[in-house]
């Protein structure tokens, strides 16, 4: 007997499904044959006894899922009988995510007996139902046609033949498994099968057993009680009974069960996927009862993951009494609400910081801010892998490292991608538990197009070929390949590395779309027009009716990269989210965290900005996580597109396909160089000092030894080799003595924060940027600051100061039109310096600096994207911001220059503020938020904040209804009309501005 | 196995003696004419396998009621629908006696999954009778099949009409073939039940397990013997046999049966 090759069986399957997905379907007798090789592995797999969560290596795997998605022609019954044996084969290993979807296919089968066998689909629906989440509906459908409770039944086949009777036994086990009222109902019908020889009952049953057996062992009711006793107690019994899950994960279990919800520091380091914000969750309410009083952080890297964050978190603390609140993500050194603080906080590190320096100094709202955190009694930190990223990795560690001594009790839950070395962060957070791996719960198939135009698929040993296709260039080859994704595949999601590219290749797959993008449009449900129009009108508010942006969404299509404003970025995730867009051609925007159902990803090229110049390991694995999210596909698909670049060759195979047993994460910190040598470098340097700075104004660094110390405590040091920690050291005792040098702090036992040092550490501002500050600061101490003081707008002169004054630091200079034109490569970090440590004032005079005046003081009067791309000149490079002529480019080019202005401007009115001291205070709240919005007064900032309604809304409702608040509110009450024709506001505004309204009438 | 009736079964078997008539194509063919008394005995088979169906209180039947599901309101009465397949099934019984005498099978441990007919419609692929071989203990739970170890698939079929020898030949050929209506779906769902009743006879999950290397290249001759049986009314039987030359060739290992049953037509009216 010649044993099956098993392996090239699944390998084939595989090939058949990326034909497949590329339009090019293999034979179904083909791909029957392939499939029919692995039965013998399935049916034997199937008849396995027990309950073993995640213990199926990865081919059991795979042999299930090429089984179950194979595209093959043949009856109902046979292709019942296969999914229901995958699904016993995968509720034995906990496999929920992919049963979801295969569920979706058993209830496509079920249509198949619709008339000849009733009660054997209402049996395969109902069960596909209750795999998918279900049970109420399913219990309602199946107690209505098994008539229980009712004088008539519908839908009867008419007919009593042996089969019916088994049928209607098959129909009634499931409606007992689900209704829980006879817990030896379905075994005996089990029984029954086989005493009687009924296979296809049989098959049923056991994988129905299976399933009913898989979910109760991981439903949270039986497993949070069984790891956390604070589950059994009243107040967290019923939220165990309300969640939205009925089955958690293997990976979430595996967690709570190694204490991810007690009171422990712990590091859970999940696939993509599997449930981090659930597994949050639970450890915050299991800990908010268990200390009641106390309060919760959870720190999300990234605006989108903390507003998606505490989106997902609300309705679970609700029930569980508890109340949660985005705290914002930019750094903002203002107090915090007295007497609002909810129980739980939402926040970015840099929100985090912020109340640490606060707390640590003099200022307003410093005992809140103490207090507020003196209540923590959990810290989650979501994604803390990003700690061994470039950049803001050395200010992660060097924050979590502070607050863990300003709080040594704070117990903190670390959140990780799996794939990126959880080790190393157990062990620096003292965790001693390690969580055994997990799987993900959905897999991605990985191809590499080849330049010679071979397809082929990432393999456990040499990759294989899955078919060919000719190669031009990367962005056409993209298109195409886009283009020929099946419906079943989309939405596609291409990661391009510059805005450029992303536009062009949105452009191309427009060209190529533009018939089935019609009839696709055509095909909409009404509501779901009614969505992608109102989205599609947004957009067009903010960038122009022409901007090629809304002819794309019309079409299912769009960019997203940073020159597109958040506003429109959020309507294009908001329609992918509910699966009104097709195509997305995006920068690393969409990369990180983002829970989009994107089924494939597309790489057109390789050559990344940043980490040597192309796609290194750590960004390829974030990618590929966006393919195939649990419950939008069994398996996404990654193609990257190679290169044949000298410096690309073999990036892929040697390197981003790469097996290793594990990554290994390293810190930054040893890295940051004392003596920079780029602008990035003393970015970093820079933040790493005001870091420093910012511990010394906290009791908790009163220590002898205090570089060692510090030093001691962060990742870098912790988890760093012999040279690697005396980096470490080096660098902070560097830093400390220049802080002493320069007056930040003071010689004593041990070092302390000088007067000088305690108002620049609250502004969070590099230290040269805090001198420069100061100095235009009182220069306008008795002039234009003065008289900020009771105004609720701003005007065309205040706005011009406002801008003059934040240009003054290197932070916001580097973004400037002047500096980007001027201080190109080797000149840059020359240029920061002079002007950061020497006074050098040679822009001021210069037309690019006025340039940036004009172009900020119109921002802050609410000039559009569109009008402020007239503003600039024509730069003489079309590739250069502000280059050609080019509508469109130019309006990206105006969002890209604004958004990189606007986070580091606002950041520095607040250290104006700090700096002018109790002038400071007299300075309207509302200035800090204009700069982020572009915005002029006082109504336009509370109307975005608390309707989110877009700028233009806010502009043209504050024009009409006056720059206050209080303004707005009486207009809305009573003077004016929101559906005034004068308006001219969108849908989506329109409806804001209604519920803004009936909410204001509520609180009357 | 079947639940019933083993006993007159065997009775039946030993009656049976079937002439062999040709070799065609690699296919064994045999005919059994079958007597009056033998189709007497067939009638008895059939009462006493569906007798104590009808005897017992079915639990799980029996609990539909108590849950709530009316099986009256939802299908109505029985013997009110399409039940008239009584001789399908005697047809069957029939053939399970012919393959136990010639064939090898086992009464207590053959399984016949369509009786009473059932699972499947007349359209469908279904296969009569499994018997299975397995060594048990085996050399490990991935030791492959070995000399002795067998599996044994029958499908009948049966037709009262004059002219139709050729489509009943025809359907047999098709309801044996993988190509057409032997899925290996189908076949691996049948080997479940078998493996499932090799378990609940004490044998060892493991070596039950191994059941399913019958599926790999199914029909292998090494480990699978095919028959088909065709049962027909003695005036069909000279028609029946011309069609043998008709049969495919096939690599060996296979066997085409003609069962002649007397009175096929009424034999329904015998059966409650």
């Amino acid at each position: 007997m010649t044993a099956p090759d098993f392996a090239a069986a699944r390998r084939e399957l595989r090939r058949a499904r990326v034909s497949a997905a590329l339009g090019a379907p293999l034979d179904s007798s083909v791909v029957r044959g392939y499939r029919d090789r692995l039965l013998q592995l399935l049916a034997r797999d199937s008849v396995a006894d027990g309950l073993l969560f995640d213990e199926m290596d990865d081919d059991q795997v795979e042999t299930v899922i090429s089984i179950a998605v194979a595209a093959v022609v043949e009856s109902g019954q046979d292709a019942a009988a296969v999914l229901l044996m995958c699904v016993k084969v995968l509720s034995a290993d906990g496999q929920f995510a992919r049963m979801t979807l295969l569920a979706e296919r058993l209830a496509g089968v079920s249509g198949d007996f619709t008339v000849e066998r009733p009660y054997w689909q209402l049996a395969l629906a109902g069960f596909a139902d209750a795999i998918r989440g279900r049970r109420r509906k399913a219990l309602g459908d199946l107690n209505e046609r098994l008539g229980i409770g009712r004088d008539t039944v519908p839908g009867g086949p008419g007919v009593r033949t042996p089969q019916q009777v088994e049928d209607v036994v098959a129909a009634a086990a499931v409606r007992s498994v689900l209704a829980g009222d006879d817990p030896d109902f379905v075994t005996q019908v089990r029984d029954r099968a086989l005493s009687r020889g009924d296979a296809s009952l049989l098959v049923f049953a056991d994988a129905l057993i299976a399933w009913a057996n898989a979910v109760g062992a991981a439903g949270p009711a039986k497993v949070l009680p069984a790891a956390d006793g604070v589950f059994t107690t009243e107040p967290l019994a019923k939220y165990v009974a309300g969640l939205r899950v009925q089955a958690l994960f293997p990976a979430q279990i595996h967690a709570v069960q190694a204490g991810a919800t007690s009171d422990e520091t712990r590091m859970v380091a999940l696939p993509t996927s599997s449930g981090k914000t659930l597994l949050a969750e639970m450890r915050i309410v299991a800990t908010l009862v268990r200390h009641p009083g106390s309060r919760a952080i959870y720190v999300a890297p990234y605006r989108l993951l903390a507003r998606q964050v505490e989106r997902e978190l609300r309705p679970g603390l609700r029930r569980a009494g508890f109340d949660i609140r985005d705290l914002g993500s930019g750094y903002d050194p203002s107090a915090l609400p007295a007497g609002e603080t909810a129980d739980v906080i939402v926040c970015t590190p840099e929100r985090l910081d912020a109340l640490m320096r606060l707390a640590a100094s003099s200022a307003t709202g410093r005992q809140e801010s103490a207090d507020f955190l003196d209540s923590a009694s959990v810290l989650v930190f979501d994604e803390l892998h990003l700690i061994g990223r470039d950049g803001r990795g050395p200010r992660f560690e060097l924050i979590l490292a502070r607050l863990r001594m300003r709080n040594p009790n704070l117990r903190v839950l670390g959140l990780a991608a799996a794939t990126h070395g959880s080790q190393e962060l157990s062990e620096w957070l003292g965790d001693a538990v390690r969580l055994p791996k997990s799987r993900r719960p959905t897999g991605t198939l990985e191809l590499l197009w080849e330049t010679g135009g071979t397809i082929k698929q990432r393999t456990s040993k040499n990759p294989s070929t899955v078919m060919d296709l000719p190669r031009k260039t990367a962005i056409d080859d993209a298109a195409a390949l886009m283009l020929r994704f099946f419906e079943d595949y989309l939405p596609v999601l291409a990661i391009c590395t510059t805005r450029t590219r992303a536009e062009s290749l949105a452009k191309k797959v427009l060209t190529g779309h533009a018939i089935k993008g019609r009839t696709w449009r055509e095909g909409l449900a009404e509501d779901e027009r009614r969505m992608l129009a109102n989205a599609i009108e947004e957009v067009k508010a903010l960038m122009g009716a022409d901007h090629p942006l809304a002819q794309m969404m019309a079409n299912g299509i769009a960019f997203h990269h940073a020159g597109v404003p958040t506003h429109a970025l959020e309507q294009i995730e908001y329609l992918a989210r509910i699966g009104l867009m097709r195509f997305v051609c995006a920068t690393t925007t969409v990369a990180e965290g983002a829970d989009l159902p994107f089924k494939v990803v597309v790489i057109p090229h390789l050559d990344f900005p940043g980490t040597g110049g192309r796609l290194s390991r750590d960004l390829y694995l974030n990618i590929i996580g966006r393919a195939g999210r649990a419950n939008v596909a069994v398996e996404g698909m990654v193609f990257v597109l190679d290169s044949d670049a000298r410096t690309l060759q073999g990036t892929v195979k040697n390197q981003l396909w790469q097996t290793s047993a594990r990554d290994v994460l390293r810190g930054k910190l040893n890295n940051v160089p004392v003596t920079p040598r780029t602008v990035d470098d003393w970015n970093e340097f820079a933040g790493a000092e005001s870091q420093l700075l910012a511990w010394l104004a906290d009791p908790s660094s009163y220590l002898e030894n205090q570089a060692e110390e510090l030093s001691q405590r962060t990742f870098s040091y912790s988890e760093g080799n012999r040279t690697e920690k005396a980096q470490v050291i080096y660098l902070v005792e560097g830093i400390l003595k220049r802080l002493e040098a320069e007056g930040y702090a003071i010689a004593g036992s041990p070092l302390k924060v000088t007067k000088k040092g305690v108002v620049a550490q609250l502004t969070g501002l590099s230290l040269p940027g805090v001198v420069r500050l100061n100095a235009a600061v009182e220069r306008g101490r008795d002039g234009w600051l003065a008289g900020l003081s009771g105004r609720v707008a701003l005007d065309e002169e205040v706005a011009s100061q406002i801008a003059r004054l934040v240009f003054e630091t290197p932070e916001v200079l580097q973004h400037s039109l002047w500096f980007r034109r001027n201080a190109k490569a080797a000149a840059a970090l020359p240029t920061l310096y002079r002007f950061a440590y020497e006074g050098d004032a040679t822009h001021v005079a210069s037309a690019d600096y006025e340039l940036d005046i004009q172009l900020v003081t119109n921002w802050l009067m609410g000039a559009s994207y569109s009008t402020l791309a007239g503003l600039a000149d024509v730069a003489p490079s079309a590739q250069s911001l502000f280059g050609g002529k080019d509508g469109p480019k130019r309006v990206s080019d105006a969002t890209e220059y604004i958004g990189k202005l606007t986070y580091p401007a606002s950041w520095v009115w607040s250290g104006g503020q700090i700096v002018a001291g109790d002038l400071g205070e007299s300075f309207p709240a509302f200035i800090r938020s204009s700069i982020e919005y572009g915005v002029p007064t006082e109504s336009c900032v509370h109307l975005i904040e608390r309707a989110r309604v877009t700028r233009a809304a806010a502009l043209a409702l504050s024009q009409i209804a006056g720059p206050t608040w209080d303004n707005v509110a009486t207009w809305l009450l009573g003077d004016g009309h929101v559906d005034d024709a004068g308006l001219d506001l969108t849908t989506a505004d329109t409806e804001r501005l209604r519920a803004l309204r009936d909410e204001l009438e509520a609180e009357d | 196995m079947l639940p019933h009736g083993t006993g007159k079964l065997s009775a039946l078997a030993a009656r049976c003696s079937a002439t062999v008539l040709a070799s065609v194509n690699g296919w064994g063919v045999d005919v059994w004419d079958m007597t009056p008394s033998d189709v007497d005995l067939a009638v008895d088979v059939y009462n006493e396998v569906l007798a104590a169906d009808k005897t017992t209180t079915d639990p799980v039947i029996a609990k539909l009621g108590s849950q709530g599901v009316d099986l009256l309101k939802l299908l109505g009465a029985p013997g009110t629908g399409l039940e008239l397949v009584t001789r399908a099934d005697i047809a069957e019984c029939a053939a399970a006696a012919s393959v136990i005498a010639e064939d090898g099978y086992i009464t207590t441990s053959m399984f016949m999954p369509n009786i009473p007919k059932m699972a499947r419609r007349k359209s469908d692929s279904g296969i009569d009778v499994f018997d299975v071989k397995l060594a048990s203990p085996a050399a490990g739970p991935d030791a492959p099949l070995a000399a002795g170890e067998r599996l044994g698939v029958a499908s009948v079929k049966h037709t009262l009409t004059v002219g139709a020898a050729g489509r009943l030949r025809l359907d047999i050929q098709h309801s044996m073939s993988p190509k057409v209506e032997l899925s290996q779906t189908y076949l691996a769902a049948q080997l479940r039940v078998v493996e499932g009743r090799l378990r609940n006879g004490g044998m060892p999950a493991a070596d039950a397990g191994r059941v399913f290397f019958f599926l790999p290249n199914f029909p292998d001759e090494t480990w699978v013997a095919m028959c088909g049986v065709a049962v027909v009314d003695p005036s069909l039987r000279a028609d029946m046999v011309d069609q043998m030359k008709n049969l495919p060739k096939v690599g060996g290992g296979h066997k085409f049966r003609i069962v002649t049953f007397p009175d096929l037509a009424n034999v329904h009216a015998r059966c409650p």
